[in-house]
């Protein structure tokens, strides 16, 4: 059963349209939505938060329409927002708890079980009586996702968890990430193709609001398949010096070449051509 | 399928929002304050005048002022962290949020209470000079200022969410408070909420000069009708049922005005 079911959204900010009739779904396992920054990943998980509205389309969460039945989905629901605020002056443990609350666990002892249940769950238990700000920004994004796992909700919604992490932490978060997503949907954005590979059963691609690309991440890589080249020459719309000196070029086949084995990273690439590149058209 | 129970969650949220609100550094001081205004007073150290003032509105000022402060600061947390984002997926609304911060003015309310309790016992142990002893109404005066205090922060928080936008509301408060009382020294009517209801006379104020001809017991129901009328203020703002918040506070504007006139000599 899909867990989240997207048909056709339209979200307009003014005259600018973030989602462009947008359909894709998702079920249990983790799903990537992979997009360059500005494609609509943030509008499009806030909207399956059920904090903001579509324009114009269908949402189905957990089987449920949103516009309705906002309550009864946000009661199985964990978001960790791009950029959550944390009260600072709160520690990890007193962060959590209010969270709690605010998830309707109002037994004072099962919340506070709970509360410990997760903490320990993203490893934080040695650090939850610290004050929030006195910790590193990977230990704030393992806060935002103890909250998001409170009350063990079914659908989890992750905005760029593993931004700005250094590559350590970023092993921990997959390690965490995938144990998280054995028994229910999860749906993170990212804009690292390394995070889909590692992380992903499947993989949705996005560009100025509209879907690309919806499939595994290996069918992902074989859409590069055959279009990837290794030459003494750069050719094509996109095309870079790897470390053995060579060229590595994706799309038509310049002269002389060798074809190589694609990556996730050369699928997407293609997918994006100019955009990725940063040129818009 | 199994039926769920849901319980609202108000009443936990209220008791975590009062437990910061009573462990604020500036709640913390202002009652500190008044502690130490009245351990001073319990030695007959002004005289009567000051001592019964003291015991009936001295709280108007601390912890009434800071509370009013402390409470705008936990009612505007979430928004002042960038919070709002994560709070606004959870299931309890921000309406319940600002019912459960409004409810969380009950707990300075209560400490009020009870250290008002305390300092009338003191009073009457230590035989603390006093031209006549307060009625209840009058000493339910300081810990209705609380009260209002806690209720206004919360109102304030949500209206005007602009840092020192608090501090504005609480020069506006004092402004008012001159301007409607008069002059204190020889006792004027009793629209302030810190209203002196002791005439003080000359300095050193140890004569006594009488009392305000002003009904101090409907001055108590005109602070209650306030206080109410600042928490359905603050319920205004983001409920759904705008309708009820609207006609809740048209009600405790005439229990104001009722109140307001009702306690004039
Ligand atoms: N509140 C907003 N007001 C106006 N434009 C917005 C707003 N939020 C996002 N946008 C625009 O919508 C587009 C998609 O943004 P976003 O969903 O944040 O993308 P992503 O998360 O993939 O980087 C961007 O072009 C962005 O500038
Ligand atoms: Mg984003």
């Amino acid at each position: 059963m899909n867990t989240v079911v997207v048909t056709n959204v339209v979200k307009s900010y003014g005259r600018h349209r973030a989602l462009d009739g947008l359909s894709f779904t998702a079920g249990p396992g983790v799903t990537g939505l992979l997009g360059p920054n500005g494609a609509g990943k943030t509008t499009l998980i806030r909207m399956l938060a059920t904090v903001l509205a579509a324009d114009s389309g269908t949402l189905r969460l957990l089987g449920r329409d949103p516009s309705a039945e906002r309550l009864q989905i946000r009661r199985r629901l964990g978001y960790l927002p791009q950029e959550p605020g944390f009260h600072r002056a709160f520690t990890v443990f007193e962060f959590v708890d209010y969270v709690a609350i605010l998830k309707e666990i109002v037994d004072r002892r099962a919340r506070h079980d709970e509360v410990r249940r997760v903490i320990a769950e993203v490893g934080l238990a040695e650090v939850s009586g610290k004050r929030i700000r006195a910790l590193s920004g990977g230990m704030r994004r393992r806060v935002g996702i103890a909250q998001a796992l409170l009350g063990e909700p079914e659908l989890v919604l992750l905005d760029e968890p593993t931004a700005g992490l250094d590559p350590e932490q970023r092993l921990r978060f997959r390690e965490l990430i995938s144990r998280i997503g054995e028994n229910r949907t999860v749906v993170l954005s990212t804009h690292q193709t390394e995070d889909v590979a590692a992380l992903c059963g499947r993989v949705v691609v996005f560009d100025g609001g509209r879907c690309m690309f919806e499939g595994t991440p290996e069918e992902l890589r074989r859409v590069a398949e055959g279009q990837v080249w290794l030459s003494a020459e750069r050719s094509g719309v996109l095309s870079w010096r790897t470390g053995e000196g060579l060229f590595r070029n994706i799309g038509q086949a310049p002269d002389a070449a060798r074809l190589a084995e694609p990556t996730i990273e050369d699928g997407y690439l293609l997918l994006l051509g100019d955009a990725a590149v940063g040129v818009r058209s | 399928m199994t039926v769920e129970v849901r319980v609202s969650s108000v009443p936990a949220l209220a008791v975590a929002k009062a437990r910061r609100l009573l462990r604020h550094p500036l709640v913390l001081a202002g009652f500190a304050l008044f502690v130490l205004a009245s351990v001073v007073e319990l030695r007959d150290y002004w005289g009567p005048r000051p001592a019964f003032s003291l015991l009936t509105n001295g709280m108007a000022l601390w912890p009434g002022v800071p509370v009013f402060f402390a409470a705008e600061l936990v009612a505007s947390a979430s928004r002042r962290a960038g919070g709002d984002e994560l709070l606004g997926a959870l299931p309890a609304s921000r309406t319940q949020r600002t019912a459960a911060s409004c409810l969380a003015a009950l707990g300075p309310f209560l400490v009020a209470c009870a250290v008002q309790m305390a300092l009338c016992v003191g009073y009457a142990v230590q035989g603390v000079s006093l031209e006549r002893f307060p009625t209840v109404f009058e000493l339910a005066l300081g810990p209705l200022c609380v009260l209002g205090a806690g209720l206004l922060g919360v109102a304030s928080a949500r209206w005007l969410p602009w840092a020192g936008a608090s501090v504005l509301v609480m020069v506006a408060l004092v402004f008012f408070n001159v301007v409607v009382n008069g002059n204190e020294a020889t006792g004027g009517h009793l629209f302030g909420f810190y209203a002196e209801l002791a005439v003080w006379g000359p300095w050193p104020y140890r004569a006594a000069m009488g009392f305000n001809p002003g009904h101090t017991g409907w001055h108590a129901v005109y602070l209650l009708a306030l206080c109410l009328g600042a928490g359905a203020l603050a319920m205004l703002r983001d409920s759904p049922r705008r309708r009820f918040w609207l006609g809740a506070g048209a009600l405790t504007v005439i229990a104001v005005a009722v109140a307001g006139l009702g306690q004039l000599p």
